[in-house]
């Protein structure tokens, strides 16, 4: 449930027109609970249990009804023939579509923005340099300002983006597992070898650009905290101000800025909760990896105590409810 | 948006076998899960239109086998891949069969709703198609199509036409499963085919990077490629006068057709535009403020706030992007694995085979238990694993006994 939770919590905070690009995790869930109800009449070939998964996915709430075994709410358009599988992995796929088409677009996007921010910079660097056109030192640092702002704004974009490619993958992993669990599929390994090389996973490109607005900003802006027009006295009196800056950041940044600002930190949170220890024992999960980093999220769980673990995981095991 | 597709990851299944007339199957590289799950249908339909697509992308069966049920189909779309050199080595086979119609209506429909691409470039298509059938193993109804383009039967599906573009390969392994006429053999997922989930399919997507083919492939802008469009505009004399025909001459790069360019330039002129007019003006809001006021030492202590602001944002933003970098490569740590551990069980399970099969019935019982032994060692490290990812049945069950 924690990821459930994660999940929907960050979805809260992320922005606006980015929320409904996430992976429908929770309608997934859904889905999957009525697993034995979906592909009940699998031999008569006869499916009055087929759920309707356009209710599922269009609302969460009223599943129950439909799925309760009744008359065939068939899968809009599904073959009769369909089963869970056949269900389960077209929706993953049209998921993946869905993720690929706006990563690539989105990766396109920032291409051809950080370029425009690159010519502007040196569109500014040569009006300087030449002497000529700006009327006053204000105004040039009024267009530095202007386009540190755009940087920092891509940067946060771009950064948020791959914090969308990144959680999409962990949910799709999780359902993935959750689908082999309750099925007894063999879904997940061979799906996720397929995700790693979908364009929205494979993100290099992205970090590249990243790396390079980073190193932009560093030249530009260099990290200490000094104001372009800044004397001895004002750097020391605005690092006294610092607590107040952060409360004014919210007047200072922008609705835009504003929006990437707690959408980043939503994904932070988002990221440190899935680093913690999760209720099922897992070698290779996160938070085993990442124990001797942190020793916050080492929990009782965590501790290597493989008897323990054993049979807990196989109690685990046998809970074949859907407790997630 | 972009409007093509990378892949497209469709095969068709079940649902439209044998009773369903025109299957298509597609399967585009990426899929590689399908394989598992054979006869899935991942229908990938772009927006709509029709027939006349794809001259080279499907392959009409010309034998409609009610008992190909099974057949899962990888196909290639020729629809330009990006990965044009694995298309040609990976054998897809997009099966159309030519009957029963109707049953593809709901996919057309329902797919409809989910794309909206444009329409396909039926001649860039039908260069890209490539069939092949190597995957049709079993029974082999499907002998005629394996190495041949048919042209699609506009009745089928016409969504399928467009869909997909992609020419991936990946399924190789895609069984076809033995058909048979019932038609509730749908359940028959090649499980065992499991095996077959054919990592070195999915070695074949590579370059992404690489210009796409035909309009369906979705194109991914790197910064060379946009600095040559720049570059290309430019000589046309700006975004306002190129047009997406000339860009395209010039660039000259193989796989952009003139969607992509058309898509992007819209997408220069627009981020253009703003920067322009910021520039000319130079009075957003704040500014305004400023101006008003034009108090310099407000001034300084504005900039000094916007300054602080923009830092802390930085400053978050760049431990986020440092916090995804570690766990992406958590991440992909993670299903190396138990890719690892996977492949491993199934060394196993091909041991375990072949001491079966070579030994004799009375040694059978023997093996079982010897086979276990091998086993322990991994188990240690699954027991705390999912196990529900194991191989088989039996196995797992093994496991869970110790």
């Amino acid at each position: 449930m924690k990821f459930g939770k994660e999940f929907r919590t960050h979805l809260e905070d992320t922005l606006p027109e980015w929320r409904d690009k996430f992976l429908c995790y929770k309608p997934l869930k859904k889905l999957l609970k009525y697993y034995p109800y979906s592909s009940a009449d699998l031999s008569t070939g006869d499916f009055p249990d087929q759920i309707d998964l356009r209710t599922v996915f269009a609302d969460t709430t009223n599943i129950s009804s439909s799925a309760a075994g009744e008359d065939g709410v068939v899968v809009p358009g599904a073959r009769p023939t369909e089963d869970l599988q056949g269900s389960f992995v077209r929706i993953l796929n049209e998921e993946l579509e869905k993720f690929n088409d706006f990563y690539v677009d989105k990766e396109e996007d920032f291409v051809i923005r950080l370029q425009e921010l690159k010519e502007r910079i040196e569109r500014v660097k040569e009006k300087n340099g030449s002497n000529g056109e700006f009327a006053s030192e204000s105004e040039f640092s009024e267009e530095m300002m202007d386009i540190r702002r755009d940087l920092v704004t891509i940067h946060g974009e771009m950064v948020l983006l791959k914090n969308y490619s990144s959680l999409n993958f962990a949910g799709l992993v999780k359902i993935l597992k959750k689908y082999d669990k309750r099925t007894g599929g063999l879904l997940r390994l061979p799906f996720t070898q397929v995700v790693l090389h979908q364009p929205f996973f494979t993100t290099e490109p992205l970090t590249r650009l990243v790396r390079e607005c980073e190193a932009n900003l560093e030249l530009l802006f260099p990290s200490e905290a000094e104001v372009v027009e800044s004397s001895n006295t004002v750097s020391t009196s605005h690092q006294n101000h610092s607590p107040r800056i952060s409360a004014e950041t919210s007047s200072t940044l922008g609705d835009e800025n504003l929006d990437i600002y707690r959408s980043t930190l939503a994904a932070m949170k988002a990221i440190r909760g899935l680093q913690k220890a999760s209720s099922t024992y897992n070698p290779l999960s996160f938070s085993s990896l990442l124990k001797n980093e942190d020793d916050e999220t080492v929990t009782a769980e965590n501790s290597p105590n493989s008897a323990d673990l054993q049979s807990k995981d196989e109690a685990e095991k046998e809970d074949t409810g859907p407790s997630h | 948006m972009s409007s093509s597709f990378r892949f497209l990851p469709t095969t068709l299944d079940e649902r439209y076998h044998h009773k369903f007339p025109n299957s298509l199957w597609v399967s585009s590289g990426q899929e590689v899960m399908n394989n598992p799950v054979p006869c899935q249908v991942f229908p990938l339909a772009s927006g709509g239109s029709s027939s006349g697509f794809c001259n080279g992308m499907y392959v009409s069966a010309h034998e409609r086998n009610t008992s190909q049920t099974q057949a899962s189909v990888s196909h290639v779309s020729g629809e330009g891949q990006r990965q044009e050199c694995s298309v040609e080595t990976q054998p897809l086979t997009v099966i159309n069969q030519p009957q029963e119609q109707k049953d593809m209506s709901w996919s057309s429909d329902q797919l409809q709703g989910f794309f909206d691409f444009p329409v396909q470039d039926p001649q860039a298509e039908s260069s890209r198609a490539m069939v092949s059938s190597e995957e049709v193993h079993s029974k082999n109804e499907w002998p005629d199509w394996a190495n041949q383009l048919i042209s699609v039967d506009d009745g089928l599906e016409p969504n399928w036409s467009e869909l997909l573009g992609d020419t991936n390969v990946l399924n190789q392994d895609l069984k076809i499963a033995t058909p048979s006429s019932d038609r509730a053999r749908q359940d028959v997922v090649v499980v065992n085919n499991q095996h077959q989930v054919n990592l070195s399919m999915v070695e074949q997507f590579n370059a992404k990077n690489s210009p796409a083919c035909p309009s369906k492939q979705r194109m991914r802008w790197t910064p060379e490629l946009h600095e040559a469009f720049v570059e290309a505009v430019n000589q046309l004399g700006g975004s306002e006068r190129a047009t997406p025909k000339a860009v395209l001459k010039l660039i000259n790069s193989p796989g952009l057709t003139i969607y992509h360019v058309k898509s992007h330039l819209q997408k220069y002129r627009t981020a253009r535009y703003k920067p322009e007019l910021s520039e000319d003006t130079e009075e957003p809001p704040e500014k305004n403020l400023k101006t008003i006021e034009d108090i310099k030492s407000l001034d300084l202590k504005t900039s000094i706030e916007i300054t602080e602001a923009l830092r802390l944002q930085m400053q978050v933003q760049k431990q986020l992007h440092e916090q995804l970098e570690i766990q992406r490569s958590l991440q992909l740590q993670i299903e190396e694995q138990g890719r690892y551990l996977q492949m491993m069980i199934e060394k196993q399970q091909k041991m375990q085979e072949k001491k079966k099969v070579s030994s004799s019935s009375s040694s059978i019982p023997e093996t079982e238990p010897k086979a276990t032994k091998p086993e322990p060692s991994i188990n240690q490290k699954l027991t705390s694993m999912d196990q529900s990812e194991f191989a088989s049945g039996t196995c797992r069950k093994r496991v869970r006994e110790d």
